[in-house]
């Protein structure tokens, strides 16, 4: 008997996206230029809720006809409140790998909801996609994201030098990564 | 100050003809050992006419070349840079020598050299950066040739024939093209 519930937290749940109710507040974290390079395509601009809520559509219309990637709201679980945005968009099954990509409505929610959000998808990756490696790559601007892979145990495995140009700077890419034999190691025993 | 960005000693940059390249690519993706180390993609086959298609796409998104050789016209692989992001001034680049024989004489080095020359000095680029498997030591000699640094490698992230591989992440800074040449 398999009885985990795989979308289920202690204060957060992965849920399906409500276009059209999460579009406008996805709309608004797009203003931050990482986020907004993660969730839209094209240059860094300011985009309607419109224009977001199109782009979701495709990308969901796209992923259940050819069923390679998987995205997910991140919900509150006493007000059901979207304070996140978490999808393996990248799904190679022939070599057992995902990627990764996490965003939250700000720093705060980060910090409150981050870690559990990434230990759902962390174990629905490696239990339920039977992942043998999840890989991720976060702008070394983004320096809460960059800890909250480093604290769930990802190892930093690639430093693409000058790779991205926010602010008027240059900031490395920081391409993190975590295979399954680390990740049982780290959590299963605590899970199961 | 006109030089022909193009033309090296050994071999030259050249437009992508799908009509009759189409047929060279399917020539070549018949060689499984060449495709395993171009994609992570499993090893398929494809009709010229998708092979055809696939190029006329290439074109449109991005900068690809094939690669001839001077001293015989022959075309013998194909080079492109992929996935420019303007703002990060940033591209990756690809690149196959589909003819074995062709193999170690130095073109697939020059056609990179002619790219990244193409890439710092006339795209204004701020990097180039690529992706090698750890089975192809060859390629990665060659890579640092150009002035490619090793910044990093996915390990055991794709698996072939049951064993796990390494994917090697290579990177150039413009700056640092030009201390080379």
């Amino acid at each position: 008997m398999i009885n985990t519930q795989l979308f289920k937290g202690n204060k957060i749940e992965l849920t399906e996206l409500d276009l059209d109710k999460d579009s406008p507040i996805i709309a608004e974290w797009t203003k931050d230029p990482c986020t907004f390079k993660r969730i839209m395509e094209g240059k860094y601009r300011l985009v309607s809720t419109a224009a977001v809520k199109k782009s979701l559509t495709e990308t969901l219309k796209k992923s259940d006809e050819r069923k390679d990637s998987f995205y997910f709201a991140v919900r509150t679980l006493d007000e059901q409140k979207l304070v996140g945005f978490a999808r393996f968009p990248i799904f190679a099954p022939m070599h057992q790998f995902a990627g990764l990509r996490l965003d939250f409505a700000n720093d705060a929610a980060l910090k409150d909801y981050g870690i559990e959000t990434l230990g759902l998808m962390a174990y629905y990756g490696f239990m339920e996609l039977n992942l043998f490696r999840i890989g991720t790559r976060v702008s070394a601007c983004e320096l809460e994201m960059m800890s909250l892979y480093e604290q769930f145990g990802f190892s930093k495995d690639i430093i693409r030098r000058e790779a991205n140009f926010h602010y008027g700077s240059y900031f490395d890419e920081i391409v993190f990564g975590m295979n399954q034999p680390l990740y049982k190691d780290l959590y299963t025993e605590v899970k199961q | 100050m006109k030089e022909l960005l193009f033309e090296g000693k050994l071999v030259r940059l050249c437009p992508v003809n799908s009509e009759d390249d189409a047929k060279l690519y399917a020539k070549w993706s018949r060689d499984s050992e060449y495709m395993r180390l171009a994609d992570m993609d499993p090893v398929n086959l494809y009709a010229l006419p998708l092979v055809k298609d696939f190029l006329d796409k290439e074109e449109e998104d991005g900068c690809n070349f094939m690669i001839e050789t001077i001293a015989d016209n022959k075309r013998i692989g194909s080079i492109g840079l992929g996935g420019i992001d303007w703002a990060d001034s940033c591209a990756w680049v690809g690149i196959g020598v589909g003819e074995k024989e062709d193999w170690g004489k130095g073109y697939g080095s020059e056609a990179m050299q002619l790219i990244l020359k193409y890439a710092f000095t006339e795209l204004n680029l701020h990097r180039v950066q690529l992706t090698v498997f750890d089975y192809n030591p060859r390629a990665i000699h060659s890579y640092e040739k150009c002035g490619f640094r090793v910044e990093g490698k996915e390990p055991d992230v794709m698996l072939r024939e049951g064993k796990r591989w390494d994917v090697i992440n290579m990177g150039i800074l413009r700056s640092e093209w030009e201390q080379l040449h």
